[in-house]
């Protein structure tokens, strides 16, 4: 129990569509190619974590044409995508005994 | 008639508020502005909307509105915003428009209630602590918290008998305002920990809360009842200069043997006057007479006619307990008078006497003569005045 709290899915993919800088819905809908279609995230959803993710330092506000804001990702916010990304990595591998046992 | 408005649901019933916006659209009513209780709506073509609510969730003493932003990514995926009250934003779109919920994780959602669940729980700070100040000020002016308690009490019970519709209208307020309290920091409650646990918010509900309506809305009716009560009793309250010869239950001070012209109060510009107010469980002769230059004699009575289900022995001690120079039921003597069933005088200035259905509070001041005989020739001319079948003194 005394991992690290895994990143939110919704947090992975948004760092995942900011590699590339973006706004709002331009981000959901990104979010929904590069999930294909699995992860559809609501306006509510995306804007809180948006808001959280800015305050942790993961993105920043990287233009603001009137209401509208453009977010891209920070240096700690590229650093702790990589780290999701090992982690991810390391558990699919692990998990690959599971094909084995079943053969 | 191209504007309408309707009593909408709570801000707790997200579900239900949504929903009868989107059943007054299919009848061609769109909602246009919401208030504090009611939703303004207009006419346009019938058509099948989806209405959805946002709950803000500002810091404490922050701004209820969404930032700008949060609104713009909501356009952006096809919400139209409507309209604002408080916490609560509504947005709406087509029926078959593909804009995503705004949430899919209900926990998530959850979330957002926090402020309007505080807002509910903290609700009744100001008055608790607006009542807690003043019983503190009025313990520390009169030197003792028991002695606040039982001055309430006294002004209490004596309220409840002189203004009982409106002692009992305020009651039907103080349990509708607790009840309304209590219900909504219980849904609101409710609703967060479900949406916790990852049940999603109903945006159909087929209940209409009519448990909740029909409860709240007979206490309104109650409070209707009796504040239109309160209301003509209060106009038809009866005001007048104090006769010549008193034409109900209560002395003149010529029945005391002090003769004079009427005349004023040399401190203020009282004349001699008589109130007579009806309530629920009493007939109240409020009545001040002042005779002799510059207004040496002057006599002030409380009269009161009760009816059967006044409890006489706790409205006794609550006349002592109001009494403006004894204070409380302990400065009282009891004394026997003929022809009252009970009597009491206290300090030389204040007197109470009952018989029957009859109770009277009587404050008189005298001229030239010894103030205890003065409050003996009170209570013998009231038991006298009372000893006739038509009461009238």
């Amino acid at each position: 129990m005394a991992e690290q709290q895994p990143m939110t899915e919704a947090a992975y993919y948004i760092l995942l569509s900011l590699l590339h800088p973006g706004h709002g819905y331009g981000m959901m809908q990104r979010i929904r190619e590069l999930s294909r279609g699995r992860l559809v995230m609501g306006p509510g959803t995306l804007y809180g974590a948006l808001s959280r993710m800015s305050r942790e330092g993961l993105i920043t506000l990287a233009e603001e044409d009137g209401r509208r804001k453009t977010y891209a990702i920070t240096d700690q916010g590229r650093e702790a995508l990589r780290r999701e990304y090992e982690r991810l990595r390391h558990m699919v591998e692990d998990g690959k005994i599971m094909e084995e046992a079943e053969k | 008639m191209n504007r309408r408005y309707r009593l909408h649901f709570d801000n707790y019933a997200i579900g239900e508020n949504e929903k009868l916006y989107s059943d007054m659209a299919a009848q061609g009513w769109f909602l246009e502005k919401r208030g504090s209780y009611l939703s303004r709506f207009r006419r346009g073509e019938p058509a099948e909307m989806r209405y959805r609510i946002e709950v803000s969730a500002p810091g404490f003493l922050e701004e209820t509105d969404l930032p700008e932003e949060q609104v713009a990514v909501y356009e952006d995926c096809g919400w139209k915003y409507v309209t604002s009250s408080g916490l609560i934003h509504v947005f709406s779109s087509p029926a078959g428009s593909d804009a995503p919920e705004f949430y899919a994780d209900p926990a998530q959602q959850a979330l957002t209630l926090r402020a309007l669940r505080r807002q509910y729980i903290w609700a009744w700070v100001p008055v608790t602590v607006m009542l807690l100040f003043n019983f503190l000020m009025a313990a520390a002016m009169s030197g003792g918290m028991g002695e606040v308690v039982s001055k309430w009490r006294a002004e209490f019970w004596l309220g409840w008998v002189a203004a009982t519709a409106l002692f009992l209208f305020a009651g039907a307020l103080v349990v509708w305002a607790f009840y309304e309290f209590v219900h909504a920091a219980w849904r609101t409650g409710r609703l967060y920990r479900r949406m916790k646990k990852g049940i999603p918010l109903d945006h159909n509900p087929k209940g209409r809360m009519l448990l909740h309506r029909t409860v709240s809305g007979v206490l309104l009716g109650v409070m209707a009842v009796f504040g239109l009560l309160t209301f003509w009793q209060w106009v038809s309250k009866d005001t007048r200069d104090l006769p010549a010869a008193a034409d109900g239950p209560y002395l003149m001070l010529a029945d005391l043997g002090i003769e004079g012209e009427r005349s004023q109060l040399f401190y203020d510009d009282r004349t001699s006057k008589i109130t007579v107010e009806r309530s629920l469980l009493a007939t109240h002769y409020d009545v001040f007479e002042v005779v002799g230059e510059g207004g040496t004699a002057w006599m002030y009575q409380d009269v009161y006619r009760l009816s059967p289900w006044v409890d006489r022995e706790v409205f006794i001690r609550s006349l002592m307990g109001d009494a403006t120079f004894a204070r409380s039921p302990e400065n009282f003597r009891e004394v026997t008078v003929e022809g009252l069933e009970e009597a009491w005088v206290s300090g030389g200035l204040e007197c109470i006497a009952v018989k029957g259905n009859l109770a009277a509070y009587v404050t008189v001041l005298g001229q030239g003569q010894e103030n205890e005989e003065t409050l003996e020739a009170a209570l013998c001319a009231l038991a006298e005045c009372w000893a006739d079948e038509e009461n009238e003194c």
